[in-house]
């Protein structure tokens, strides 16, 4: 490839080969080290900790792992999550990442180097990072020259919309999976070019490996069939393609199903018909190919053709029979949401609910991508300029992810990719037309020769091979082209170290807050209540939260939770949504139901910290509307106005749900008599608040982020506790009345006598 | 010494063979206590006794050897004695003896720093740290109430010997003592209760009735214990560093809250700083020089902690993420550094000579139910021999391997049961052969290691694996 590459420093490659390839090293090397050293800032800001919410999960299974050794955790029964129903973790997660950094913990220890499980498990994104800059650079390397592969891998390595996944301590699939990705990719593209059986087969282990590490394998599955897809309709079927195809969809497949979560989903579910019906399309087409060669006529060609259609649109016609019938399972909820955005607010709202899953909007595209995102179009031109098999995959993926990363704001991940290799090929084609120095003499002759060495080398190419070269006269352009694009790609630079620094690089279970001299106050609520229930609750108290703070109970706290961030069972997280939202009788059934030891709740009212139970209320209520519409309803959450109120004005409903009562428990004490102020909604309280009957108040945060309620136990007299409760309080007043006058208590000195 | 452990348990064997298995130690009346005075000393969070006796030899023979029960009833253990000569200061011996007696008398053989000849007299000061023998009454308090500790002790000291007059002086932490037991010749002044001086105390006798006292008094500060201490002390060369970490399991057992905790009342009285019976915070001063400090438990590091070095101290004060009441439980890591040549010196030949301090901790008083000690040498250190300046209960030599060694460093664990902060500051001397061939053990296995793999990646780099030409 290097060769086709303008040499401008170097006039004579051949002489040059052995210092270029040590500056290809070197930039590699530079480039992955600057990819590690920005995901960075939150170990040199906080500390090496796991961030987020999955990361938790990722990590204690993880730790379990190292400690009981791989079968154990393959059959792993986690009866510390979904209390009382378990988990069976073993079975139901991708084991790739844990697998990976267990086997990282083993072969460090091998050469004696005991690094502690966190710090692997914090550093594992970032390491990979590099990876995924050197993978997109040999990617890139296939689509156009060594230059634009080393752009790829520098924008790949710091742009936002990877680092957001991927800083240290986001101990998350994605970590490992857009290495993966990319390096499948270029394994495809590998052996779609060379039509190998071997670069075929090692695509598919990489295959294997990221079926292993995420669900996102899916988008691979459909994106490689549909290259193939479209190389077929193009007419541009070979040899090559079915070898690749063939080799890479049986192995890879066959290698897939050994991963007990997906087991039969490949030749069961909707998702992954499509690489199944290409490979059944591509033996047709294979066979047609064959009949080609052996008759060679026009007419029977036109009806071989016809025949593909038309098995194509029978088997088609076979596959929604199928699955309406109900033998292939039909698309999963998920799926449908990418797309209609509007499918999951209705029918799953557990879907709906997470942030992450919400549809796109444009401001991020470029706070992700930046500039790459007004190159990218411009890449995906030079590609159809081209087009040569890898570029239609170029163009596939461009298309399908730009898709996906408009309908989910998570997928942005799976666009950046794609995004910065066709950036790189602009930027690398502008620079290769502009950093030429000498300015062509005879534009004609100088057009014939390039005409004419392109025509020998691009073999795919028809738009490229009519395009005439054309140089670059003025100087004065060259250096303002150049100029400008330096000053582009260095103000890239500033804004994905500001983008990392400020919006991707909080672990968010630490906060960070200013002291007024300036210096900085750590606000470490989580982990203060969870460090408390570590260590002063029972060793298998039952804790109920709502489900987004199940895996951080499990990882920090190490205690039993109802659900957590895994939300397999929507019944079972809509029972916790009821027994927040019901009034205190109701919820105090299910609690016991349960054998909920405690109840722990986030609550922002103090601090102005958004991020609380009672913001993400709306959810739990429509999540248990879902399953009990005649008990939980929406509607009385909100006033006669429509709106959703805290203060004096809010509901019967809403001032009776046990969320409520939690949240506000003693709070409007905290303040001067009417003062009451939660600063997250901005709403005055009510002098006075809530009552517990059922709950004691077991520990409340430092800034009251994190509250932890006792599920009192029963009575001792068969009472309920709303009639002890109003025993209680009508006998204190009747002992005031009584002892009016009296000296509470009694003081002074008691002797014993011996 | 080394020895001195199996020397313990060799006199203790000794003499449970030798005395009858019987309700008490059969001690013979040589001495008569013409004075003694004890201290009951708790205004900390374990009590300390200490007895001032003027000892006088009543037989024919010089003795060299007294004994001095100790009452350790229900929950309470003793932790260290000491002795010395009042007089000049010299130090003798107190072991323990163990007469497996029901009764809960714990002896003490006291070795007399000179042999006493008939109807001579000698001062002894022998100081105990008896733990467990406060406990919180009532039980359990309100968040803001007062806590109150109670001490039950026997009104004499349970000694073997004729005492012509003896007095007991009781000092609680502050003056408010709610309760305390009458007997005749009582007194309270301020903070101290005092019984006696009672005049010709016959020897104790196992079968008697026991005068009691029982004194209940305030106790502001927490009864800060912990369950067990690790603390590493690591010897690098190379890095010409002294790394210590400690981890602590924490409890507080101070009397426990009577409802849950309540962060409204804690945030509102945190103003006025009221006293508490949680432990808030804890101040440990380290040597002088220490650096690098950190304070981390088992989510993470915590941010709520001060260290202060300069050249005339340094101070690490921690707190802790929530207040640990009564029965709450904490546990926690600190560490820091030091620079090595201040603890270690060049002795003869390969030999070196660490001398550094067996315990630190909090300055809060603290009681400690086991500590373990590891002192981590460099690899390939031979002949390891220690003198510890308290008593050790189990010595463990091992290998410790961690980052690129190939052997494992030579180390010991010292196990001690039962330990009180007032042993804390103490150094113990470690003396090992560390040659220079150990030292450069490293390097060159490093230097070995990343040789040969570059000579195998050569190798293979080399090899054609290619099918077909």
């Amino acid at each position: 490839m290097s060769t086709t590459a303008k040499s401008t420093l170097f006039r004579d490659p051949a002489s040059t080969e052995s210092v270029r390839s040590i500056l290809k090293v070197v930039i590699l090397l530079t480039i992955a080290a600057a990819a590690v050293a920005s995901r960075l800032f939150s170990v040199i800001r906080f500390e090496s900790i796991i961030h987020e919410f999955d990361p938790w999960f990722n990590f204690r299974a993880s730790k379990y792992l190292v400690k009981h050794g791989f079968f154990d955790f393959w059959n792993w029964f986690d009866d510390r999550t979904w209390y009382p129903l378990g988990r069976v973790t073993g079975g139901t997660l991708y084991p790739g990442l844990m697998v990976t950094s267990g086997a990282i913990w083993h072969a460090l220890r091998m050469i004696s180097l005991p690094v502690d499980i966190r710090n692997i498990c914090v550093l594992l994104a970032p390491g990979f990072s590099g990876l995924t800059a050197f993978a997109t650079y040999l990617f890139t390397k296939e689509m156009k020259d060594s230059g634009a592969g080393l752009l790829a891998a520098a924008f790949m390595g710091i742009a936002p919309g990877y680092i957001s996944r991927s800083v240290a301590g986001s101990y998350d699939n994605e970590a490992i999976a857009i290495f993966l990705l990319m390096f499948t990719f270029y394994l495809w593209i590998k052996a779609a070019k060379l039509g190998s059986a071997m670069w075929g087969g090692l695509c598919a282990l990489f295959y294997f490996y990221m079926v292993s590490a995420w669900g996102g394998y899916v988008f691979i599955t459909n994106l490689i069939p549909l290259h193939v897809f479209v190389l077929i309709l193009m007419g541009r079927y070979s040899g090559r393609i079915y070898v690749a195809y063939s080799s890479w969809y049986a192995l890879g497949t066959l290698a897939s199903m050994q991963v007990p979560f997906v087991g039969f989903l490949p030749v069961k579910t909707s998702e992954h018909m499509a690489a199944l019906g290409i490979f059944g399309l591509i033996q047709l087409v294979a066979f047609v190919d064959y009949l080609r060669g052996q008759v060679p006529s026009k007419q029977f060609n036109t009806l071989l053709r016809a025949l593909v259609i038309l098995i194509t649109v029978i088997s088609f016609t076979g596959l929604v029979t199928l699955t309406v019938t109900g033998v292939i399972a039909p698309w999963s909820g998920r799926f449908y949401s990418l797309w209609d955005t509007g499918y999951a607010k209705i029918h799953i709202p557990i879907i709906a609910s997470v942030s992450e899953h919400q549809p796109t909007a444009w401001p991020s595209f470029f706070f992700d991508l930046n500039m790459l995102i007004w190159l990218f179009p411009a890449g995906v031109y030079l590609s159809f300029r081209q087009l040569r098999d890898e570029h239609v995959f170029i163009i596939v993926y461009s298309v399908m992810a730009s898709y996906f990363a408009g309908v989910m704001v998570r997928l942005m991940l799976t666009l950046t990719p794609i995004v910065c290799v066709a950036a790189a090929i602009t930027v690398s084609s502008i620079f290769d037309t502009y950093l030429e120095i000498d300015s062509p003499e005879e534009p004609e002759e100088d057009s014939e020769s390039k005409k004419a060495k392109k025509d020998k080398k691009e073999t795919g190419g028809f738009l490229s091979s009519k395009a005439p070269f054309i140089g670059i006269y003025s100087i004065t352009s060259k250096v303002g082209v150049v100029g400008a694009f330096s000053v582009y790609l260095v103000l890239f630079v500033f804004h994905c170290t500001w983008v990392t620094s400020n919006a991707y690089s909080s672990p968010s279970v630490v906060l960070a807050s200013r002291m007024p001299d300036g210096s900085q106050h750590i606000i470490d609520d989580f982990r203060e209540a969870y460090y408390w229930l570590r260590k002063n609750t029972a060793e298998d108290a039952k804790i109920m939260s709502w489900w987004d703070y199940g895996y951080q109970i499990g990882g920090m706290a190490d205690r039993t939770t109802l659900v957590d961030n895994n939300t397999w069972n929507n019944t079972h997280i809509a029972t916790v949504g009821k027994a927040m939202a019901s009034r205190e009788e109701v919820s105090y059934d299910i609690l016991r139901k349960h054998e909920v030891d405690y109840v722990l709740i986030i609550f922002g009212g103090l601090l102005g910290y958004s991020g609380d139970d009672i913001n993400k209320f709306l959810w739990m209520v429509r999540i248990a509307e879902g399953v009990w519409p005649a008990e939980v309803q929406e509607r009385k959450f909100f006033t006669p106005r429509g709106e959703y109120k805290v203060d004096h004005e809010a509901t019967d409903t809403m001032k009776n749900s046990l969320m409520y009562k939690m949240s506000y428990y003693k709070f409007p004490s905290l303040f001067p008599p009417g003062q009451a102020q939660d600063r997250v909604r901005g709403a005055r309280l009510p002098a006075e608040g809530p009552v517990l009957h059922t709950l004691d108040e077991a520990f409340t945060s430092e800034n009251w982020i994190v509250r932890i309620y006792k599920v009192k136990d029963l009575d001792q007299f068969g009472r309920d506790h709303f009639a002890v409760s109003a025993f209680e309080s009508g006998k204190k007043k009747g002992k005031k009345g009584g002892m009016a006058g009296r000296a509470p208590g009694k003081r002074g000195r008691r002797v014993v006598r011996a | 010494m080394r020895s001195s452990n199996s020397r313990v348990s060799l006199l203790a064997t000794l003499l449970l063979a030798a005395s009858h298995l019987g309700l008490s130690l059969d001690v013979p009346p040589v001495y008569k206590n013409t004075n003694l005075l004890r201290t009951i000393d708790a205004s900390k969070a374990y009590v300390k006794e200490t007895i001032a006796v003027i000892i006088e030899n009543i037989s024919h023979q010089p003795q060299t050897e007294y004994y001095l029960p100790l009452l350790v009833s229900g929950s309470s253990a003793v932790s260290y004695v000491e002795c010395k000569d009042k007089k000049d200061g010299t130090p003798c011996t107190a072991e323990a003896v163990d007469d497996a007696s029901e009764y809960p008398l714990q002896y003490y053989k006291i070795t007399l720093p000179k042999t006493l000849k008939p109807s001579d007299q000698i001062t002894l000061a022998v100081t105990a740290g008896i733990t467990g023998a406060l406990t919180p009454v009532p039980a359990v308090i309100g968040q803001s109430d007062k806590q109150f500790l109670s001490y039950t002790g026997a009104k004499f000291v349970p000694s073997p010997y004729f005492t012509e007059k003896q007095k007991t002086k009781f000092r609680a932490a502050n003056g408010e003592i709610p309760d305390y037991t009458i007997h005749e010749l009582t007194e309270k002044s301020g903070y101290i209760v005092t019984y006696g001086p009672y005049d010709n105390v016959e020897p104790w006798k196992t079968d008697a009735q026991v005068d009691e006292i029982t004194v209940r008094f305030e106790f502001t500060n927490p009864i800060v214990f912990m369950e067990k201490l690790e603390r590493d002390i690591e010897v690098s060369h190379w890095g010409n560093n002294l790394a210590i970490e400690e981890r602590y399991w924490m409890t507080n057992n101070g009397a426990k809250l009577k409802e849950q905790f309540s962060r409204l009342s804690w945030a509102t009285t945190a103003y006025y700083n009221p006293p508490t019976a949680a432990i808030k915070s804890l101040l440990f001063p380290l040597r002088v020089g220490s650096k690098d400090a950190y304070y981390t438990d088992e989510v993470g590091n915590v941010s709520t902690s001060k260290f202060r070095s300069d050249s005339r101290e340094a101070i690490l004060d921690i707190k802790p993420r929530f207040p640990i009441f009564g029965g709450w439980n904490y546990s926690f890591v600190v560490g820091w550094n030091n620079d090595l040549p201040a603890y270690l010196r060049h002795g003869e030949g390969d030999g070196y000579i660490l001398k550094v301090p067996l315990l630190q901790g909090p300055s809060q008083s603290t009681s400690y139910g086991k500590v373990e000690v590891r002192i981590i040498l460099p690899e390939g250190a031979t002949n390891v021999k220690y003198v510890s300046p308290i008593t050790i209960h189990k010595e463990e030599q091992f290998l410790h391997k961690t980052f690129m060694d190939t052997i494992g460093r030579t180390s010991i664990k010292l196990t001690i049961d039962n330990v009180v902060d007032e042993l804390k500051n103490r150094d113990i001397i470690v003396t090992y052969d560390y040659s220079t061939l150990a030292a450069l053990r490293k390097p060159l296995v490093v230097l070995g290691s990343v040789f040969s793999l570059y000579i195998v990646t050569a190798i293979l780099g080399r090899i054609d694996l290619s099918i077909g030409k």
